[in-house]
């Protein structure tokens, strides 16, 4: 921590940690007050600046600073950490797996019940057939 | 790309009158924080910046600014003084007090102009100075004290006349 009175304003005018007993004697050295004084107002006088950048300027940086589509997608993947990445390969093979079996019970299920009728026909007693008993002697 | 127009949006300014300060040149600064941010786009694809995105920025712009001075040499330096002479004594209501502030800065050595204008143009603190300029806190509070107790004096040796000398003081 500097010791300079000069110093010591200077860092209090920036907002800095100052001791508070330093700044009690630096306040005491002969035109401390004015020293203060002159560096505030260099400060507004710097800070009381208009200027801005031309159009041209805001019209050149308009396209650098849109929004492009992300093409490097896949770097997206790469700080995936390592771990994270095997429970995601173990999750696909789990569901993989899980699919085929799922899939040969479907089969097996279909296998062993009756297929569905394609046509049905309709036969009406004593009319499109007649037994034994209903025949004329 | 919205991480860069966010600093963009928040720091362009500054980094245009920080440069604008150091260079005495508005045509200069605009050429150079364009340059600046350009570097911030393409860094900003590779890595990402959370700590201090305001030591980063004018981390940038003090070496764009760096390697400007590097390329060209003090004499782009005062033809830019030149030029604003000129043109601060056409267009200011106060031509003598503003270029006055103008001329002071230049007799700042480069270092001590630098730290000083990331403090007062830049708004950086001690901390962050003192990682874009790798310096020590301690360096940077005492070429700031230096900077500004050799503007001040420089400024009010600025006029002969009394009633004005409180007016062209700092």
């Amino acid at each position: 921590m500097s010791h300079d009175p000069m110093e010591i304003l200077s860092s209090f005018m920036d907002g800095e940690e100052v001791e508070p007993a330093a700044l009690a004697e630096a306040l005491t050295v002969s035109g401390a007050r004015e020293t203060l004084l002159d560096f505030a107002l260099l400060r507004a006088r710097l800070r009381d600046d208009p200027a801005r950048p031309g159009f041209e300027f805001y019209r050149a940086m308009e396209p650098l600073l849109a929004d492009r589509p992300d093409r490097s997608w896949w770097r997206k993947l790469v700080p995936v950490p390592a771990p994270a990445l095997a429970v995601l390969v173990l999750a696909g093979m789990g569901l993989g797996i899980w699919g085929g079996l799922e899939l040969r019970r479907v089969e097996r299920t279909r296998v062993e019940s009756p297929p569905v009728p394609d046509r049905v026909l309709h036969f009406e007693p004593g009319v499109d057939w007649q037994s034994q008993t209903d025949k004329p002697s | 790309m919205r991480r860069a127009t966010e600093l963009f949006r928040r720091y362009h300014l500054q980094v245009f009158r920080y440069l604008r300060r150091c260079t005495g040149s508005a045509a200069e600064a605009e050429d150079l924080c364009q340059e600046v941010f350009v570097r911030v786009v393409k860094a900003l694809r590779r890595t990402e910046v959370d700590d201090s995105p305001a030591a980063w920025v004018f981390t940038v712009a003090r070496n764009v600014l760096l390697n400007q001075r590097r390329d060209a040499g003090r004499r782009v330096v005062i033809e830019a003084l030149r030029a604003e002479t000129d043109r601060a004594s056409r267009e200011s209501a106060e031509p003598a007090v503003r270029l006055d502030l103008e001329r002071a800065l230049r007799t700042l050595a480069p270092l001590d102009q630098d730290v000083f204008l990331l403090r007062e143009v830049g708004g950086l603190g001690y901390t962050e100075i003192a990682a874009v300029c790798d310096l020590t806190q301690d360096a940077v509070r005492s070429r700031i004290c230096r900077a500004r107790l050799a503007l001040r004096s420089a400024l009010s040796g600025a006029t002969d006349n009394p009633s004005a000398a409180r007016e062209a003081r700092p």
